[in-house]
């Protein structure tokens, strides 16, 4: 069919048609399909907005509890540490030293002797701490009966609840009132420092 | 006598003897297709329209909370450090055994016919330090929670029953409370509790001339163990 022997009825019509469809491909090319990619990318972030309030909103209501919450674990945390052993003049043997040598005293254990052994680490938690604990053995040694050993382990264990017994030798001497006894007592102390670099790459 | 036709028609000219023509649906369809796709559109961007004053409102609300979040969430990493800090020094606390009372019974137990010579509770084995195959970092601790613990009492004795004796009084009371007592036929060797590492004649001679003697026993102690 020839363009030029069509009758102009028929020329119009096949303008408006063709016309019309390329302007409806257009709008579908041009808009409709950008507008679905938007909502597509609205929805989106309305999904990430929502779930972040959400998140914002449960931890906002959970925050009206956190400053007891705080205070509470501050508090226990203050306590135990106060419990720790603190090295006295750089010594952490000076200082089990000066907790213990009354009571070895009044047990009636002679010739105390205190050394600091080797440190020896603890189990991390899951979520790494910055301040780690240890433990810190201190080697007693003294002279006394089997009975003033034990009245004194019995002390320490009642008056020192961060104290544990790691090791213990009693060798019978010549007599039973002069036996030489060796302690191993543990109290935990301060350990090492993690910094926030470290933290993501560690676990036990 | 034969009719003349003239055809002074075009082809083009030729209407279809068709009630719908493709001449005049063709733009209609076309025209009607554009609509939909104007009408469609339309309908999105509504949707659009309301879809960002909603995403608006929810992050300006964002906006508007994040200064207390934030203070929040510090708040937060606050109380897990000093949770993760509780929960280390309690890792002690959980492996602590106290051996006094066990200790004042063990004087009570031991027959007068027994001497004890010495008694150890061994320092535990070296911490394992040694990062597992294929660990990146810094080992922090060691790689087991727990510890073993024995108890080795050596000592003379005039005869076998007095030990006996001794070793039955250890499986009750408080020694149960540090002592782990494991025998029979489906215990395995390393396992058992008590074992007697020794029992030989000593040089030691008891009041009546006769030969002492001599023990000794390892018990397995309850282990520390440095969990909650």
């Amino acid at each position: 069919m020839n363009l030029q022997n069509m009758a102009p009825n028929a020329k119009r019509s096949l303008f408006i048609s063709a016309g019309a469809a390329v302007a409806a491909c257009a709008v579908y090319f041009m808009m409709v399909e950008p507008a679905q990619e938007t909502i597509k990318k609205l929805s989106q972030r309305q999904e990430e907005s929502t779930s972040r309030h959400q998140q914002m909103s449960i931890a906002l209501t959970n925050g009206k509890t956190q400053d007891a919450r705080l205070a509470e674990c501050t508090e226990k945390l203050r306590q135990y540490q106060s419990k720790l052993l603190e090295p006295l003049l750089e010594s952490t043997a000076m200082r089990a030293k000066s907790f213990l040598d009354k009571m070895a005293i009044e047990a009636g254990l002679s010739d105390a002797e205190y050394n600091a052994l080797p440190e020896r680490k603890l189990p991390v938690p899951q979520k790494l701490p910055s301040q780690l604990y240890a433990r810190c053995p201190i080697s007693i040694s003294f002279n006394g009966s089997y009975q003033a050993a034990v009245s004194f382990l019995l002390r320490v264990e009642k008056e020192f609840p961060f104290v544990a017994l790691e090791a213990l030798t009693i060798h019978g001497g010549q007599s039973p009132e002069k036996q030489h006894i060796t302690m191993v007592l543990e109290w935990p102390i301060k350990g090492a420092v993690t910094t926030p670099d470290q933290k993501g790459a560690v676990k036990k | 006598m034969k009719a003349v036709h003239l055809n002074l028609l075009k082809d083009s000219e030729r209407l279809s003897s068709s009630p719908i023509r493709l001449r005049v649906m063709a733009p209609i369809l076309c025209v009607l297709a554009l609509a939909g796709v104007l009408a469609w559109w339309g309908f999105l961007y509504t949707r659009i329209l309301v879809r960002e004053r909603q995403v608006g409102a929810l992050e300006a609300e964002i906006a508007q909370q994040k200064a207390a979040y934030d203070k929040v969430t510090a708040k937060q990493g606050e109380i897990s450090e000093i949770e993760a800090q509780i929960e280390q020094i309690e890792y002690f606390l959980a492996s602590r055994r106290t051996w006094g009372e066990t200790l004042t019974a063990l004087a009570e137990s031991i027959p007068p016919t027994v001497q004890l010579t010495s008694l150890e509770i061994p320092e535990p084995p070296p911490q394992k330090l040694i990062p597992p195959q294929g660990f990146k970092g810094i080992m922090w601790g060691p790689t087991e929670n727990s510890e073993s613990v024995s108890f080795v009492l050596a000592g003379r004795t005039t005869g076998e029953k007095p030990v006996y004796t001794m070793m039955s009084s250890f499986e009750t009371g408080v020694f149960t409370n540090t002592l782990v007592i494991a025998k029979g036929d489906d215990v395995d060797e390393k396992n058992r509790s008590p074992k007697v590492k020794s029992f030989r004649q000593d040089t030691a001679r008891a009041g009546d001339k006769s030969r002492m003697q001599a023990f000794e026993i390892e018990y397995r102690a309850k282990e520390r163990s440095f969990a909650k």
